[in-house]
């Protein structure tokens, strides 16, 4: 009877053991050792390789002489452009013969240029003869937009514009994204990117509207780059600030140019009348977004005196620019 | 075929615990096998291993699907033709668009396909206009239309957005966004929220509207409309007064809200001024269903909110008592307790009317304040039983996406 016992026990000791250890491995955390807790089906899913931007982005060399800001004001868009680029080191200091650009502007709406919602495309066309004349091989413009691609880049007319000014216009389809990694990121550490323009680029340059907008309170410059994420981007609006700053650490561009053309400055992003747009007649040029963006705050929308919105501290704090725009070195110019 | 098994099983155990607590568990004891049953085995391992097999490269070779996007592949036909179109066959070149899409005629709207038009009344054009493709979209995927300001519209009980882009001459268009916001008070809200405040809106027969130089924005029982134009041309100004005859003849304007008899025909402050709040008004958690309209200082804000009973109303109003002083402190005056804001210096005071909770709020003349309230809580008690029954009830539930949009 003992030797029955002892084996009852071993027996029951081997179910209970068997039992307990299924149970923890279903049952466990996801984040648990052994856990096959998959609460979101994600787990299940194959794993793609991330893939990752170069280490300092696409920016040139800093220069300590060089104003950060070229503040260019006027009616001819062609000359304010080079104005403001020539002001920053000029052309020739970011794009060398052979290289590959991508431009990105806001094509985020279906929207025609005057209401504001879209970057000026005229600003756009001017930006790739000026890389075309600095001897790129390619200049490319993408965006991935809100409404459908085709519509917004057709109605807006930059696709019109970027074509004629000799550059390919890329429209995302659903094959062109791929997961990109941004260690440090706190909401798109691990996300899908409209990756296929990148391929082969060098140089990238954006050039963002100056709008109101109803959640950040102001889309510029540094929340341009949303407009390259894929997914389900939409979510990331319950924290607009923290996905600003994310945007900031992902994309390290040559420059900016923030188009103040046009302002929109209320009913943003959206717009809609003209009565919410007014001539702005300043394009910008910095290779820092953060002060193009503040620039574009205190001046563009004369929101000077009210606080910035909070992204501008969120990514100031990782160092990747200088909201406090007045305290670097500025060179503004009249243009005709 | 089969050998008959001799199980060697423990002693003193009845026959079901022998099955149970087989000493030998491992042990063969049949000394031949099937022929059949070694195929069938043979089989069945096959296959188990073909399944292995196949997991295994499904695993290293998985849907492309699995990683596109899926906003795009949410935008449905549109976005299908943009794949198969890729790359214009000549010309100049765009990566991933059909080459018709050059001329500017593309589709809109982008996330849906041909479906009902909803209140869209069914003429909408003036001679030489023609519709594109109607399209809807509802609180799942509104954000698809319109992301950063779907939130405007979904705080404001958002049902269904139709969207139809009318084209006119010479490549002029109209686009019209009408909005199913599920009550008179949030169409209005949002109308007059969208308003500048430069301009004059007309009301007549139940319709708000106003044309900001080339948009025509209105609204009309429990919709919004808004009619954004490509230039303020005469052709479109034409079109946009056929869109709002249009709107005014088809859509029905619905009973009277309360609150505009309240506020405009009782207190004369033109409707276009009401505010619906549905909650968290001035930034207080409690205040729910919270209409205000501003007077004509430009500052002073009346608010107006059912609470259910007297004794909710006496309590509620307590509260936004507590919430007004802190931002400021108590005053007196005329045997009235007031609070005035340390940073504005304005006068804010709410009071019970009933089972209706009455204030103002931002008050830069304490007199004038008084007066405004004091004419406010008149005109709430004289509204009916039946309309404070209404009232209490509150406007319908706005419709909140339930996942996969807005987390």
């Amino acid at each position: 009877m003992n030797e029955n016992r002892r084996r009852f026990l071993k027996q029951l000791g081997t179910v209970a053991g068997i039992s307990l250890g299924a149970g923890y491995v279903s049952l466990a955390p996801s984040g648990w050792p052994l856990s096959l807790s998959d609460p979101d089906g994600e787990g299940g899913k194959p794993r793609e390789k991330g893939l990752r931007l170069p280490e300092n982005g696409f920016a040139v060399d800093p220069s300590n002489v060089l104003p950060l800001l070229g503040v260019a004001r006027g009616a001819d868009l062609d000359a304010m452009l080079k104005a403001a680029v020539d002001a920053i080191g000029g052309i020739r200091r970011f794009i060398r013969t052979g290289d590959v650009v991508l431009v990105k502007p806001n094509v985020a709406f279906e929207r025609s240029a005057p209401l504001g919602a879209t970057s000026n495309p005229d600003v756009v066309a001017a930006l790739v003869r000026l890389c075309r004349e600095a001897g790129a091989a390619e200049v490319r413009v993408a965006d991935n937009p809100i409404e459908s691609p085709a519509a917004c880049f057709a109605r807006s007319g930059v696709q019109r514009a970027a074509i004629d000014a000799g550059s390919e216009v890329y429209l995302p389809t659903p094959s062109d994204f791929r997961l990109l990694e941004t260690p440090g990121a706190t909401h798109i550490a691990r996300w899908p990117f409209f990756w296929r323009p990148f391929a082969g680029v060098t140089k990238v340059i954006g050039v963002a509207p100056v709008k109101d907008h109803n959640l950040c309170r102001a889309s510029m410059t540094t929340k341009n780059w949303y407009g390259l994420l894929g997914g389900r981007r939409n979510q990331f609006h319950q924290d607009i600030h923290g996905i600003i700053a994310d945007l900031a650490l992902m994309l390290r561009p040559t420059f900016v140019v923030l188009d103040g053309s046009r302002v929109l400055w209320r009913s943003g992003p959206t717009g809609g009348s003209l009565a919410d747009v007014r001539e702005g007649r300043t394009l910008v040029a910095s290779t820092d977004s953060l002060a193009a963006d503040a620039f574009g705050w205190d001046d563009l929308l004369e929101r000077k005196g009210e606080p910035l919105p909070a992204y501008f501290a969120k990514a100031a704090e990782r160092g990747l620019g200088n909201p406090d725009w007045k305290l670097t070195n500025v060179r503004e110019i009249q243009v005709g | 075929m089969g050998a008959a098994s001799v199980r060697n099983a423990p002693t003193g155990l009845d026959a079901s615990e022998r099955r149970v607590l087989n000493p030998r568990p491992f042990r063969v004891f049949r000394k031949s096998y099937s022929v059949t049953e070694a195929k069938a085995g043979a089989v069945v391992l096959l296959g188990l291993v073909s399944l292995a097999a196949w997991v295994v490269w499904r695993g290293a070779h998985p849907d492309p699907g699995l990683f596109a996007d899926p906003a795009a592949t949410a935008a449905g036909s549109v976005a299908i033709a943009d794949v198969e179109g890729r790359r214009a066959p000549d010309g100049p070149s765009v990566a991933g668009a059909p080459r018709a899409e050059l001329s500017g005629t593309v589709p809109s709207g982008g996330a849906a396909t041909a479906v009902d038009r909803g209140a869209l009344p069914a003429s909408l054009s003036a001679p030489g206009w023609k519709e594109r493709t109607v399209s809807r979209f509802d609180a799942e995927n509104l954000y698809v239309k319109i992301n950063g300001r779907a939130d405007f519209f979904l705080s404001r009980g958002f049902r269904s957005l139709t969207f139809v882009t009318l084209e006119g001459p010479s490549g002029t268009t109209v686009d019209v966004e009408l909005y199913d916001l599920g009550s008179a008070e949030n169409a209005l809200g949002a109308f007059a929220a969208e308003k500048p405040p430069e301009t004059k809106a007309s009301s007549s027969g139940g319709t708000s509207w106003y044309v900001a130089r080339n948009a025509l924005f209105l609204a009309r029982g429990e919709s919004y409309a808004r009619a954004i134009g490509s230039d303020e041309s005469p052709a479109v100004l034409a079109q946009l007064e056929v869109l709002r005859k249009a709107f005014e003849g088809a859509i029905a304007a619905g009973e009277k809200p309360w609150t505009v008899a309240l506020f405009a025909d009782a207190l004369g402050l033109p409707p276009d001024r009401l505010q619906y709040t549905a909650e968290n008004a001035f930034s207080f958690g409690f205040a729910r269903n919270v209409t205000s309209a501003t007077l004509d200082d430009g500052e002073t804000e009346l608010f107006v909110l059912p609470a259910g009973d007297e004794a909710k109303a006496k309590a509620l109003s307590a509260k936004f008592g507590e919430g007004f002083l802190s931002y400021g402190e108590k005053v007196e005056a005329a045997g009235a307790s007031w609070v005035k804001d340390r940073y504005l210096s304005t006068f804010s005071r709410s009071v019970a009317a009933e089972t209706m909770v009455v204030g103002v709020r931002g008050a830069p003349d304490l007199a004038k304040g008084a007066e405004a309230l004091a004419k406010l809580e008149k005109a709430v008690l004289a509204l009916s039983p039946d309309v404070a029954k209404k009232a209490a009830a509150g406007p319908p539930a706005a419709a909140k996406p339930t996942g996969g949009g807005y987390e």
